[in-house]
């Protein structure tokens, strides 16, 4: 197999392991078919505001848990918040943690609380480094004068 | 009929062309995620719907009360710092701004829904929205245009017959 053929066979087995393991749902799939010659970087695009709005999230979650009394009210609206925002992208993990997030701010438990936090973030830097390993084979397909496979 | 008269009750018909639709859909979206309205505001272009997008309730406000008429539809996120839709809707509501409003949330609870509905949302709908969704929500701007014809035909009617009970009063 050619070059380009290792790589966009590469990118099919990537995607598809990442769908298997539970890191992206069908949104994503929603966010690839949106993407098109007007909007060439619309995924990288929505994907990187994506990750900003997680770091800025989970800081003022951590934030909010180191004060003396802690506003659980104010925890549970960062966690709704990034909710949606995963959901938006498809981050499905992310997503489901914050679900299990939003049941312990409920019952105001401190331990849980920071349990979950320890969760997203480690969710969040996994899909990070998982999608940037995408993006990075997407970029060597397009360089070695590939096109990227449809994957379905 | 005065001239007045007739301009209040046309103004909502006004630009209506049935050839028209659903392409060039003036839409305003509010999010405050800003994930979401790009996503959002991609599949709305993708419908050849004219976007505008705002990421704060205020904002779409200021904007639906500086010229009502320069948007057909409103398309809104529930849950937001500051303003949220509940407050957008009562607002809109206040300000006689009769553009119809489309709902959506991550939230999916029956009460919440029932609210939305109640205070004047003439759709809810959950996030993320389907592009199938998006591509039949001119129904809505349809549907109250139509509605809108009715009842300035209704009023013409009546001034014909004598009746001024159905003008509305300045």
């Amino acid at each position: 197999m050619d070059v380009v053929g290792q790589l966009q066979r590469q990118f099919i087995d990537y995607t598809a392991s990442l769908y298997r393991e539970g890191y992206v749902d069908d949104q994503f799939t929603q966010l690839q078919k949106l993407q098109d010659e007007s909007s060439p970087d619309f995924v990288v695009e929505v994907i990187t505001l994506f990750f900003d709005d997680c770091e800025k999230l989970i800081n003022n979650m951590a934030k909010a848990m180191e004060q003396q009394v802690v506003d659980f009210k104010q925890v549970d609206s960062h966690v709704h918040q990034l909710k949606g925002s995963s959901s938006s992208v498809g981050a499905m993990r992310v997503k489901n943690t914050c679900v299990a997030f939003r049941t312990v701010c409920e019952a105001q438990n401190l331990e849980g609380c920071l349990r979950c936090l320890q969760q997203v973030n480690h969710d969040y830097s996994l899909l990070k480094n998982k999608l940037q390993t995408l993006f990075r084979l997407e970029q060597q397909i397009l360089a070695a004068g590939g096109s990227i496979p449809m994957v379905e | 009929m005065a001239s007045g008269e007739e301009n209040i009750l046309s103004d909502s018909c006004r630009n209506y062309n049935a050839e028209e639709f659903p392409a060039g859909l003036r839409v305003l979206a509010v999010d405050d995620d800003p994930c979401y309205l790009s996503v959002l505001e991609k599949m709305l272009r993708d419908c050849l719907y004219q976007v505008t997008t705002c990421d704060r309730a205020k904002d779409a406000l200021s904007l639906l009360e500086e010229d009502k008429n320069k948007f057909d539809l409103v398309i809104s996120d529930l849950h937001m710092p500051e303003m949220d839709g509940f407050q957008l809707l009562e607002m809109m509501e206040l300000l006689d701004i009769d553009v119809p409003v489309v709902i959506m949330s991550v939230d999916d609870q029956k009460e919440v829904v029932m609210k939305c509905i109640l205070k004047g949302a003439c759709e809810y709908l959950a996030k993320p929205l389907q592009m199938e969704t998006i591509k039949f929500i001119w129904r809505h701007v349809f549907r109250k245009k139509q509605k809108c014809l009715k009842e300035s035909e209704k009023s013409t009617e009546s001034v014909v017959n004598g009746d001024n009970s159905q003008l509305k009063t300045i």
